[in-house]
């Protein structure tokens, strides 16, 4: 033992002192200290005091009773215990098969809860067919969706525009002519093949075939008439006077610009 | 109060007995160490009803865990660390209520006028220690238990709690400094 110990160290090993737990190199060092410094001293007699203050209240002792039934009651409930874990374990076993079966259920709610209803799909397949007719038959009835209906003529008009061209070239009255020609014998042949009529036959017969017809065609079609045309008579005189050339550059520019 | 570690003797024999479960083993364990270890939880709570259900939660933790005691320390060493950590534990939990019941413990002492120790009577000096050990910190508390009443050297009382030694002696040196306080100041009253 160190004689050299400082004041908080001595003080702290005289609650041991007090209570004669200290070796005998250890008592020799306090007892040294607490009859040569007061402080130790003062601190010294009131460690004692109060270890003898403890040493003097007991606390009150269970009755010998207690000590006869802590072993059952001890038993008692480590039986209440394992019956509860036994529980538990019941209960497991339930969450074994309630589990599966209970995410089997929520994912057949959600499905059914989640899918479009048989009403909305009816629906849904009256529209795809109706539209499919649609497109089908331009002239079917217009109670289905008017913006596919929209479409689809807009789709139509495309389609012409591109079996028509409007050519900016000086020719296009001839190309008109030729496509009016390929139509007309486009039309013959459909009489032929459909209509198996002899006097139809003869009729068309009659017409003359001459490759300017379709130019006549074309050009009366306009001049026929000022209404049917959709000129007024000064127009339509006008045109009359003009030699063929500057008829044929007129009706182009007539034809551009879609009267 | 009482004290002293108990022998150990016998102790591994009746540790193999349970784990051949042979429950005359573990009664036997309960029968030989039921006193110690409710005055060590008794100490620590005070109260006889609370020692009396930590006692029972200690002996059914013992019941579930010694299958699985290594014995590398002895028995009673086992069973006094389940006892002191329990105890701990209860009182950090019932920290608010535990400085209430101080406040409570204090009103009749503080009506007595007479400053001597031969004029209290024995229950006034018990409330009175009892007051002063709930002013103790929970740790402090169980060292001075296992310093003064069951006199266990500073080393073993450090391996219980996790603590070092010389922590373990300033807990103790503290803890009886603060009880003297308090009761010079109730005495002096």
């Amino acid at each position: 033992m160190n004689n050299k110990l400082n004041i908080e160290e001595i003080k702290l090993l005289i609650p041991d002192y007090v209570t004669g737990s200290l070796d005998k190199s250890e008592n020799l060092v306090i007892e040294k200290a607490i009859s040569e410094n007061h402080e130790i001293h003062d601190f010294y007699m009131e460690m004692k005091d109060t270890l003898a203050y403890v040493e003097t209240v007991k606390l009150e002792e269970p009755s010998p009773v207690y000590w006869n039934n802590l072993l059952p009651r001890i038993h008692e409930k480590i039986e209440q215990q394992q019956s509860a874990g036994f529980s538990w374990e019941k209960l497991s076993v339930f969450w074994k098969v309630f589990a599966p079966v209970a995410a089997i259920v929520l994912i057949a709610v959600l499905y059914f809860a989640l899918r479009p209803s048989d009403i909305q799909l009816t629906e849904d397949k009256k529209t795809e067919n109706v539209t499919r007719d649609s497109m089908k038959n331009p002239d079917s009835p217009k109670d289905v969706n008017s913006n596919e209906n929209k479409k689809e003529s807009t789709d139509r008009k495309n389609e012409l525009v591109k079996e028509n061209p409007v050519q900016e070239s000086p020719n296009s009255v001839e190309h008109r002519s030729s496509y009016y020609k390929k139509e007309i014998q486009k039309d013959e042949q459909t009489a032929k093949d459909v209509v198996p009529n002899d006097e139809i036959r003869e009729v068309l017969k009659d017409v003359p075939k001459d490759e300017n017809l379709a130019a006549d065609i074309e050009e009366s079609s306009i001049l026929a008439s000022g209404e049917s045309a959709g000129l007024d008579e000064e127009t339509e005189a006008e045109l009359k006077k003009l030699d063929d050339k500057d008829r044929n550059k007129l009706l182009e520019e007539l034809l551009n610009s879609n009267l | 109060m009482t004290g002293n570690i108990a022998n150990i003797n016998g102790d591994p024999e009746l540790i193999r007995l349970f784990k051949q479960g042979d429950i005359r083993g573990y009664n036997e364990i309960v029968r030989k160490y039921q006193k110690q270890v409710y005055w060590v939880i008794r100490k620590m709570v005070l109260d006889h009803d609370t020692a009396d259900d930590i006692t029972q939660e200690v002996f059914i933790k013992v019941y579930s865990a010694l299958k699985d005691f290594r014995e590398e320390s002895n028995l009673f060493t086992w069973l006094y660390r389940i006892a002191t950590n329990y105890s701990i534990n209860h009182l950090n939990k019932t920290k608010v209520r535990n400085t209430v019941s101080v406040e409570l413990v204090l009103e009749p002492i503080e009506s007595q006028d007479k400053g001597a120790d031969e004029e209290i009577d024995e229950n006034q000096r018990r409330k009175v220690l009892e007051a002063a050990i709930e002013t103790l910190p929970a740790q402090q508390r169980a060292v001075f238990n296992m310093r003064y009443y069951d006199q266990l050297p500073y080393d073993e009382i450090a391996s219980i709690l996790g603590k070092s030694t010389g922590g373990i002696k300033a807990n103790y040196f503290h803890a009886v400094k603060k009880i003297g306080e308090f009761v010079k100041g109730k005495i002096e009253r």
